[in-house]
């Protein structure tokens, strides 16, 4: 139960501290400015002639 | 590798040159992750992490950037999207997602039917569900037709629904999925997926097909035992083709290998075509301690 909270402090710490997003997670990489949801995704390249550049990733 | 490449300097030119989709699954069917479900399904993803680039009109995918910084920036900048006035293709996908969700909710095996040539893949996919849990005979007369769906996700759920309607109506288009699984961004997985369909609706055409599969001694690759497994349950099911199935298996005992680490997995491999050269044929031959060249040889001549 320790060690879990232990985990558990560790990445409210981390996520705190601005460290980088690990592959598969929830958060997305630094950098380009990303949208979540699809339908704002496509109305938005729709209106500005843009490509939608789509990231699929999942959890490990 | 992308959460390395994507915030890099050198890239910061293309952030404004897309519109930059993040798509996450977790698969606790939240209503986040059912959302993501959505994108990947449309997009006819089966492997992770993907990234590419689509036209928000059509949703045809235009350009992979790959995962070098080199020629990344390039192929964003290449790229290029008239501005539109109409956002329809947006709410055509709305409406397609509300179609779905419906037809899933209905569970109808009527709607199904109807909705299986839907314009939408997602919508088509829906109906696919349906029918492969409780109506998949009719699918195979279809077969032809609706394995040509350039969409992963379909085509796999589509090779079940034909495995379990087991009717050889599929078997030539299943054979040809086999052959040449086009379109495919898995075309492995779709391979083993159409061979272990065969093994229930193929019959003495299929397994020239799936020959070369059960011998090619890749041990590492599911389709070598997938393929194993499918000619022997079509020699169960097709007894004119039972002599066909025995002279491919007797070919499909794998060459020992020169590593040592190596020889667990052929040895087992090897066990599976044994032992389904037993059942084929109904007879009991002795597997050989140690395999190697010499044993293998011997076992290919001893089933003739």
């Amino acid at each position: 139960m320790r060690r879990i909270r232990s985990v558990a402090v560790l990445a409210a710490v981390l996520g705190a501290a601005g460290m980088p997003a690990r592959a598969g997670s929830e958060t997305p990489p630094k950098g380009p400015p990303w949208v979540r949801d699809f339908h704002e995704a496509q109305v938005g390249a729709l209106k500005e002639g843009k490509p939608i550049f789509v990231y699929l990733t999942k959890t490990h | 590798m992308e959460e390395q490449l994507l915030p890099r300097e050198e890239l910061r030119p293309a952030y404004g040159q897309a519109v930059w989709l993040y798509v996450y699954r977790d698969f606790s069917k939240s209503p986040a992750d059912l959302a993501a479900e959505r994108v990947c399904l449309r997009f006819g993803m089966t492997a992770f992490p993907q990234h590419f680039l689509v036209h928000p009109g059509t949703l045809e995918r235009l350009a992979d950037t790959g995962r070098e910084l080199k020629g990344f920036p390039a192929t964003v900048d290449r790229v290029k999207v008239p501005a539109s006035r109409s956002v329809e293709p947006a709410e055509r996908v709305l409406a397609a997602d509300v179609r779905a969700a419906a037809l899933e909710k209905s569970g109808s095996v009527d709607a199904a039917r109807k909705s299986i040539d839907d314009p939408d893949v997602l919508v088509r996919f829906r109906a696919l569900e349906i029918l492969a849990g409780k109506d998949p005979r009719p699918l195979a007369s279809r077969a032809a037709a609706l394995l040509e769906v350039p969409n992963d996700p379909f085509r796999f759920l589509l090779c079940e629904a034909l495995k379990k309607a087991a009717d050889p109506a599929a078997a030539a288009a299943l054979e040809e999925v086999a052959r040449e699984p086009q379109g495919s961004l898995n075309p492995n997985v779709l391979r083993i997926r159409a061979v272990d369909a065969l093994g229930a609706c193929g019959g003495a055409s299929s397994v020239e097909v799936v020959r070369p599969f059960a011998a090619s001694g890749e041990w590492r690759n599911g389709l070598t035992r997938t393929s194993v497994d499918a000619l022997a349950a079509i020699a169960a099911r097709v007894p004119a083709a039972r002599t066909q199935v025995r002279d491919a298996l007797a070919g499909a005992y794998p060459a020992p290998p020169a590593d040592a680490a190596e020889a667990r997995m052929c040895v087992s491999l090897a066990e599976v075509v044994h032992g389904a050269l037993e059942k084929v044929t109904g007879r009991k031959v002795r597997f050989p301690d140690p395999y190697d060249a010499a044993a293998r040889e011997r076992l290919a001549k001893a089933w003739k």
